[in-house]
């Protein structure tokens, strides 16, 4: 890789470790318009670019400039510790994003509890959570979107309910590199609910039938009482 | 949530490396690297969207 130009904002002299940094981030899924290609597209600043496996950051405010810089507020963007991404996946906004891994690289500003750098290589999708608070194997179309981009969101078996949708290997397999697929049940502390559904004993005799039948069956009845009532109305 | 405050800048080349967990060392936090310049203002998550450039050195964590 080309080594960047200096950092004309920055301090002279910077670190430069022998590797790369892991980092934890937020994405929406995205899938163009013939549904070839999927992507990442970032969630604030960043939600009309859409980017690959690999990618550049750049300036939405100034393309003249190399992200990151010191006094912008470009660049991608990451949490060193998973629990701290997954805690701004609780955010409302952000729940129908992706929770992924990614190598951070490239010209970077290091904070307490985050990067933000110049080059980006997702690695694996962690977390996908469907809005009922399953865990969402499948991508379904979001209902919103970018010009030659459908936004989706992470469904679960249930909630598909005969959507169209891409399962998460169907997603990663249109990206344009390998990206893992390990998706945790422990992204939400919450279990599967411990409310059992009634006992045959609390049922109604008729509760093991078809609504329709027992309707059927009824209607059935009456109409031989009021065929009864005819009868004798004729003698 | 806020990013805190800046530690360090430098520059990184992917090298690709990967250990079995896929994850890469270096989590983030390089020892004995702390940044020579004065501190600056702490990077807010989720704060920034929509601010212009002159007020986005709080920018927003889910930027690209």
């Amino acid at each position: 890789m080309t080594r960047l130009s200096p950092w004309s904002s920055g301090p002279a002299k910077g670190e430069h470790p022998d590797r790369p940094f892991t980092g934890y981030k937020l994405a929406h899924a995205v899938l163009s318009a013939d549904g070839a290609t999927a992507g990442f597209a970032g969630l604030t600043l960043g939600a009309t670019n859409v980017y690959g496996t690999v990618g550049d950051a750049c300036c939405v405010w100034n393309r003249r400039h190399a992200p990151p810089r010191r006094w912008c507020g470009c660049g991608f963007y990451c949490l060193h510790d998973l629990a701290d991404a997954r805690s701004l996946a609780c955010a409302t906004e952000n729940r129908s994003a992706l929770l992924l891994e990614v190598t951070a690289s490239g010209r970077y500003i290091r904070y307490e509890r985050g990067l933000r750098y110049s080059r980006q290589r997702v690695r694996a999708i962690l977390d996908a959570q469907c809005a009922c608070g399953r865990a969402g194997p499948a991508l379904a179309d979001a209902g919103s979107g970018l010009i030659g981009w459908r936004h989706l969101a992470p469904v679960c078996d249930a909630c598909t309910a005969g959507r169209p949708a891409l399962t998460l290997g169907e997603f990663t397999a249109r990206l344009d590199g390998t990206v893992r697929v390990t998706t945790q049940p422990a992204g939400t502390p919450l279990a599967p609910s411990a409310r059992k559904t009634p006992g045959a004993r609390d049922l109604p005799v008729s509760a093991g039938e078809p609504p329709l039948a027992v309707l059927a069956a009824e209607i059935a009845l009456l109409h031989a009482r009021l065929d009864d009532l005819q009868s004798r109305l004729d003698k | 949530m806020r990013l805190g405050k800046e530690q360090a800048v430098g520059y990184v080349e992917d090298t690709g490396y990967e250990e079995g967990t896929g994850r890469v060392e270096g989590t983030g936090r390089v020892e004995g690297t702390m940044a020579d310049s004065p501190p600056v203002r702490e990077p807010a998550i989720g704060a920034a969207d929509g601010m212009p450039p002159a007020a986005a050195d709080e920018p927003s964590l889910t930027v690209s």
